[in-house]
């Protein structure tokens, strides 16, 4: 924190130095989401002079890391309205159409989701042939399958399956960023993009699981895969107990997102 | 070196969110929506032609390259659509399509009268093409006469490449060996040129298993094997 506050100016905004990234917020694109005021710094400064060895030198230092962290209580609303107005204008100057966006938020609800990677795994389950093919080459078992045109489309142009058995579980993550097979599971869930989770996964895959419920004895091997360049993975889960006998379009109800990525029984 | 690159096995995290929603506020769908149009109407794929004005390259790259050079703190103070947000907005008015004073007027506007957003119109091509995208996708995949310089089995080497603006190596696996455990057919482009870092040109591309345990001693769960995905330039032979 270089930047030292004016406090002659009610607001203040550009807290840090590093708060120069065109339309991030903290930057002049996000007003009001990296601002304080006089009134919130005195605060800050009666606050930290009350704790032992924050002198006065501190003191502006100090609010000002505090107020990094502050959230504006209209923040999810002005998120809004920028979005819309980016989308308006984007409109408005024939970059995109009227129909653009919802024409990609349905491909998604209708012809890309986990409904295509369900299908896969419960063909994998009722037919070993298949479930060694989807693991040997994954584009060539999903070609087979009766899904949406697009399964080695955007986000899918090179997937690969890995299989778990008794001995061996399997774990998607993305450390870098947030890559998933957009043919088969659509688009991925917050858990997947959260930093927590994509941190902590890569050291301690056993701990994480069992935070999201999933026990996996010390026994059983976890091999986790990194998504780091071209290859999309997804998980080909157990097929559950008890389920001799039940139809392969009853299988894929039972088959999650969470499942396919190993972070859940199915 | 940028924190981001370093996520993984990053120690002092609080419990994860197993938030199985993919959208957790309406509006993130509409820049994930105009991300997607983005990267469909991207000037760089080999498509036909459509009367959209976006006449710029947009790809993932690009987002990655916004989040990365995010200062660290606002990385984790910011959900991820919210990173979207301000990098897509951020990106057209950079190139001209759009000012930051038109923005922010119209989004006071919609503050103050949502009704206000709505716009209709375009011509259907433009979607076409953005469907079309989606389905054909943009693989990286090219035939080359390269010839891999490792095989399966062969224990490698990763280097600690200057990685400035971009990198596709994550950051707990420099100076680390490992083993091959799939050499991929054929050769693999990167979006973009990451300089120094050294992807972008095509290139062998390596699955590479790696001992969490010799990664972080005596602190990584026990019986995990961890594996990435790792581009030529990233490895070399062990001394």
């Amino acid at each position: 924190m270089t930047t030292r506050p004016n406090t002659s100016d009610e607001q203040i905004s550009n807290v840090g130095s590093d708060a120069g990234t065109p339309g991030f917020p903290g930057t002049p694109g996000f007003p009001g989401l990296a601002r304080f005021s006089r009134r919130n710094m005195l605060l800050a400064a009666s606050a930290a002079a009350a704790v032992p060895g924050i002198g006065p030198d501190a003191i502006e230092p100090a609010a000002a890391q505090t107020q990094r962290f502050d959230y504006p209580s209209d923040r999810e609303a002005k998120s809004a309205a920028r979005a819309l107005a980016l989308e308006s204008l984007l409109i408005e100057k024939g970059i995109i159409t009227g129909n653009s966006v919802n024409t990609v938020l349905s491909f998604f609800e209708t012809q890309m989701g986990p409904f295509n990677g369900a299908k896969v795994v419960a063909r994998a389950w009722v037919d070993p042939a298949f479930k060694q093919l989807l693991v040997d080459d994954t584009p060539a078992a999903i070609a087979r399958l009766d899904l949406p045109k697009g399964m080695a489309g955007a986000e899918g142009e090179h997937m690969r399956a890995v299989a778990n058995s008794p001995a061996v579980h399997n774990l998607v993550i993305c450390t870098l960023c947030s890559c998933y097979p957009w043919p088969v599971l659509g688009l991925p869930p917050y858990w997947y993009k959260d930093p927590t989770f994509r941190a902590r996964a890569a050291r301690e895959p056993r701990v994480v699981l069992k935070e999201f419920g999933l026990d996996i004895p010390p026994s059983i091997e976890i091999k986790t895969w990194d998504s780091s360049a071209q290859i999309r993975w997804f998980v080909v889960p157990e097929r559950p107990t008890g389920t001799d006998g039940v139809s392969e379009a009853e299988l894929a109800k039972l088959i999650t997102a969470e499942g396919m990525m190993g972070v859940a029984r199915v | 070196m940028k924190l981001q690159h370093y996520l993984g096995g990053l120690e002092g995290l609080g419990p994860v969110t197993f938030e199985k929603r993919v959208f957790v506020e309406p509006w993130e769908k509409r820049i994930f929506g105009i991300h997607v149009a983005m990267m469909a109407l991207s000037s760089q794929l080999p498509l036909p032609a459509t009367p959209s004005k976006f006449n710029t390259v947009w790809t993932w790259a690009d987002l990655r390259k916004g989040a990365e050079s995010l200062n660290p703190f606002d990385y984790f103070k910011f959900r991820y659509y919210e990173k979207w947000l301000g990098g897509i907005s951020g990106y057209f008015v950079q190139k001209g399509y759009i000012t930051e004073a038109e923005l922010d007027a119209r989004t006071q506007q919609i503050l103050q009268n949502p009704s206000t957003a709505a716009r209709q119109g375009g011509d259907p091509a433009i979607d076409r093409r953005v469907v079309t995208y989606l389905i054909e996708g943009d693989s990286p995949k090219r035939d080359s006469a390269t010839r891999p310089r490792f095989a399966v089995g062969d224990k490698v080497f990763v280097k600690n490449v200057p990685s400035i603006e971009h990198t596709r190596l994550p950051g707990y696996l420099r100076d680390r060996i490992g083993t091959v455990d799939t050499v991929y057919p054929a050769t693999y482009t990167y979006l973009t040129s990451t300089g120094p870092d050294g992807v972008g040109d095509a290139m062998p591309v390596y699955c590479v298993r790696f001992d969490p345990e010799e990664i972080w001693k005596g602190n990584a769960d026990k019986n995990v094997a961890i594996y990435a995905d790792l581009f030529e330039a990233y490895l070399d032979k062990p001394n």
